[in-house]
C-alpha cells in the first residue's frame, strides 16, 4: 500500500528526513516513533504530499505521491498535527468543503461515518463550539471520508484526556477490524502505540532505526540474565561474545551476594550464551530472559549511543564487573 | 473544481468579516450624510457649480452623493477587504492548517489555486454590485435626484476632472462602473493571493498586497514616473473613468481592462506556479 524509498528531506543544511526506506502493505496498522524532532511529521508530509521530499520518492498504492497526486491520494484519508477545521462552519459543512462533494451519495456516506464515531448528533453544529475530543473525531470522520482505505494519522491523541485517549483508540481499533482499513498512526506515547498497532518503525534523527512487527520487539527482543563463575572467565566469555553476537549494554548486577551478568539480547540467544559459558569451562547457576517493553526498546534506540541495536556492538569499556 | 469554488464561496459568506466590510461600507454612508447634512454642499461642487452655471442644489443629488459613497469605499475599503481575503486564503490556511486538510485530500495544488483565484473574483464582483446597489437606493431615499449630473474625474487618466451628462446616462453608467471596479480589485486580490503563496503569514501577504496598491498611487502621481503610468495597477484600475466621458473613450476603456486582466493571468499563473512546488509546513 505504501512504499517510501530513500526519501530525504533537508531545510537548508538542516537534514530532517534522511534516506528512509518504509513498506506497508495492506491491513496493518503501523505506528511511527520517535521523539520530538525525530522527523515524524516531516515523513507524514512527504507521503501525503504536503512537502517535498529532497531526494527518494513516496508511492501509495503504485502512484507516485507528488507526480501522480490524485490518484496516489485517492484512497487516503489524513490527518496532520491537527484537525484545523473551519471553526465558522458547521461540522458536516466542513466535511463536504474539504472532501469537496456535495451529492446525496456522499450525505449518506456522511450520516454512516458521524454514526460510526459517534458524532452524528453534532453534524450540524459549529465546530468552534466542539471540545478537542470532538474535534479529533470530526477529524477522524473527515480521514475516513469518502470511503479511505488508508489511514494516515498524525498523533492522532494530542490534546486528549485518558478517557478521549481509550475512545479514540476503540474507534481505531473498530476501524481496522470491520472496515479492513491500513493505519499509519506517528506518535510518541508507546503505550497507545502498543495497544493499537500491529507493527511499529521507530525514527530517530531522521532516519528509521527499526521496522518490524510490534511482535518482534515486544517478545523477541529483552535482557539475558546469566549467573556464572567464575567471574572473571565469565566476563571473558561475555566481551568474545560481544565481538561475534548481536548483544549490546552488558552490566553486572548484584542482588543477595548473587553477580548476574544482564545483556541485551533476542530471547534465541539463551542457548547459543549458555553454550558459550559452559565451553569455556564457566559453572552457570541461572540463565533466563527477560521480556522487555516497547518503552525499552525505543529508549535503546533513541538514546545516540544505540542507535541500531540490530548491528551495534558493544564497546568493550562499559562492560565492567563490580 | 465548481464544488471546490462554491466552498470557497460558503467560507467567505461564513465569515465575520465579510460582513465588517458591509458595516464599514453603512458607517462611511452615514458619516457622509451626516458630513454634507451639517456643512451643506462640498466645496468642490459649489465651485463646478460657479464654473458651469448650476446651483449646488442642482448638483449635489442622490446619484452625486452615491459617487461619493462608492469613491470612498471603492478606492480605500474594498482594495483593503480584497487584500485581507486574499491574503487569508492561502497564507491564512496555512497558518492556520486548514489548508492541510485540503491538500491531502485527491485534488491537484492548481485546483485549490484555481477554486481560490474564481471565488475571489465572483466576491470581488458581488461585493462592489450588492454595496452600490444599497448605496444608490439610501441616496435615492435621502435626496432628490437631478436631472444633470456633474461627474468629477480622475485627470491623472483622463485628462480632465469633470463633465456634465444627463441622469439616466450617469445611471448606466454608474451600474456598468461598479460591475468593472469589481474586476479592478479582483486584479489586486489575484497579486495578493500570489503574495499568499510566497509567505506563511497571513498579515504579511495582506500588508504586501496593500502596499503595492497604495505605493502604485504615489508612483502614478510621481512626474519621473509617466513612461511607466499607463502601467500601473492604480492607472489600470481607474480605467472606469473613461467610461464616464460624455463619448466614452473604448480603445483607451479596453486597453486598461486589457492590462487589468494581463495583471490577473500573470499574478495567478505565478501562484499557481509557486503554490505547486512549495512545501505546506
Amino acid at each position: 500500500m505504501l512504499e517510501c524509498c530513500g526519501l530525504c528531506k533537508s531545510y537548508g543544511r538542516t537534514e530532517v528526513v534522511k534516506d528512509v526506506d518504509l513498506l506497508l502493505p495492506e491491513g496493518k496498522i503501523l505506528g511511527l516513533l520517535g521523539p520530538n524532532g525525530a522527523g515524524k511529521s516531516t515523513l507524514i508530509k512527504m507521503i501525503t504530499g504536503l512537502v517535498w521530499p529532497s531526494g527518494g520518492n513516496a508511492s501509495i498504492n503504485g502512484y507516485d505521491v507528488h507526480n501522480e497526486h490524485e490518484r496516489a491520494l485517492q484512497d487516503v484519508g489524513a490527518i496532520v498535527e491537527w484537525p484545523s477545521l473551519f471553526p465558522y462552519l458547521t461540522a458536516r459543512e466542513n466535511l463536504k468543503l474539504i472532501v469537496g462533494r456535495r451529492d446525496k451519495e456522499f450525505n449518506n456516506m456522511i450520516e454512516e461515518v458521524s454514526r460510526f464515531v459517534d458524532m452524528s448528533s453534532v453534524l450540524d453544529k459549529k465546530v468552534g463550539t466542539f471540545s478537542t475530543g470532538m474535534k479529533q473525531r470530526i477529524g477522524l470522520t473527515l480521514a475516513m471520508l469518502p470511503a479511505s482505505r488508508f489511514l494516515i494519522l498524525d498523533e492522532p491523541t494530542n490534546g486528549l484526556d485518558p478517557g478521549g485517549m481509550i475512545e479514540l483508540r476503540q474507534i481505531l481499533k473498530r476501524i481496522h477490524a470491520e472496515r479492513g482499513a491500513t493505519i499509519m498512526i506517528s506518535s510518541h506515547l508507546l503505550g497507545e502505540v502498543e495497544q493499537i498497532c500491529t507493527d511499529v518503525a521507530i525514527l530517530h534523527q531522521g532516519r528509521i532505526v527499526a521496522n518490524k512487527p510490534l511482535a518482534d520487539f515486544t517478545e523477541q527482543r529483552g535482557t539475558l540474565i546469566f549467573q556464572a563463575t567464575p567471574l572473571e572467565k565469565a566476563k571473558e566469555v561475555f566481551k568474545q561474545a560481544a565481538q561475534s553476537l548481536p548483544i549490546t549494554n552488558m552490566r553486572t548486577e548484584q542482588t543477595k551476594g548473587e553477580i548476574s551478568f544482564l545483556v541485551d539480547a533476542d530471547h534465541n540467544l539463551v542457548s547459543e550464551v549458555n553454550r558459550l559459558l559452559i565451553n569455556a569451562g564457566c559453572a552457570v547457576s541461572h540463565a533466563s530472559f527477560k521480556r522487555r517493553h516497547l518503552e525499552d526498546v525505543f529508549t535503546e534506540l533513541t538514546t545516540d549511543s544505540y542507535q541500531k541495536y540490530d548491528s551495534a556492538i558493544l564497546p568493550q569499556e562499559t562492560l565492567h564487573v563490580d | 473544481m465548481w464544488t471546490d469554488v462554491w466552498g470557497e464561496l460558503i467560507k467567505l459568506k461564513s465569515q465575520r468579516k465579510s460582513y465588517v466590510v458591509l458595516l464599514g461600507h453603512l458607517g462611511i454612508l452615514i458619516l457622509l450624510y451626516m458630513s454634507v447634512s451639517s456643512t451643506g454642499f462640498t466645496g468642490f461642487a459649489r465651485q463646478v457649480g460657479r464654473d458651469v452655471g448650476l446651483r449646488p442644489e442642482e448638483i449635489f443629488d442622490a446619484f452625486y452623493f452615491s459617487r461619493m459613497v462608492m469613491g470612498v469605499t471603492f478606492l480605500m475599503l474594498l482594495p483593503i477587504y480584497i487584500c485581507t481575503l486574499a491574503g487569508d486564503m492561502i497564507a491564512g490556511e496555512i497558518q492556520e492548517g486548514g489548508l492541510k486538510l485540503t491538500a491531502t485530500r485527491p485534488r491537484s495544488r492548481s485546483r485549490i489555486v484555481l477554486s481560490k483565484a474564481i471565488s475571489l473574483g465572483i466576491c470581488s464582483i458581488i461585493l462592489c454590485i450588492v454595496t452600490s446597489l444599497f448605496t444608490l437606493l439610501c441616496s435615492i431615499l435621502l435626496f432628490d435626484v437631478s436631472e444633470t449630473q456633474i461627474i468629477i474625474l480622475n485627470p491623472n487618466i483622463v485628462g480632465m476632472s469633470f463633465c456634465l451628462m444627463k441622469s439616466d446616462t450617469a445611471l448606466f453608467r454608474m451600474l456598468c462602473t461598479c460591475g468593472l471596479y469589481g474586476f479592478s480589485i479582483f486584479a489586486l486580490g489575484c497579486i495578493t493571493l500570489f503574495y499568499s503563496t510566497l509567505v506563511s503569514r497571513m498579515t504579511t501577504a495582506t500588508v504586501l498586497g496593500m502596499t503595492t496598491y497604495f505605493v502604485s498611487y504615489f508612483i502614478e502621481i510621481m512626474p519621473q514616473a509617466s513612461s511607466i503610468r499607463p502601467y500601473l495597477l492604480s492607472h489600470v484600475m481607474g480605467g472606469w473613468n473613461y467610461l464616464w466621458l460624455n463619448t466614452p473613450a473604448w480603445d483607451r476603456f479596453l486597453y486598461s481592462q486589457l492590462h487589468l486582466a494581463m495583471y490577473i493571468f500573470v499574478f495567478v499563473g505565478l501562484s499557481l506556479t509557486v503554490f505547486s512546488y512549495r512545501d505546506i509546513r
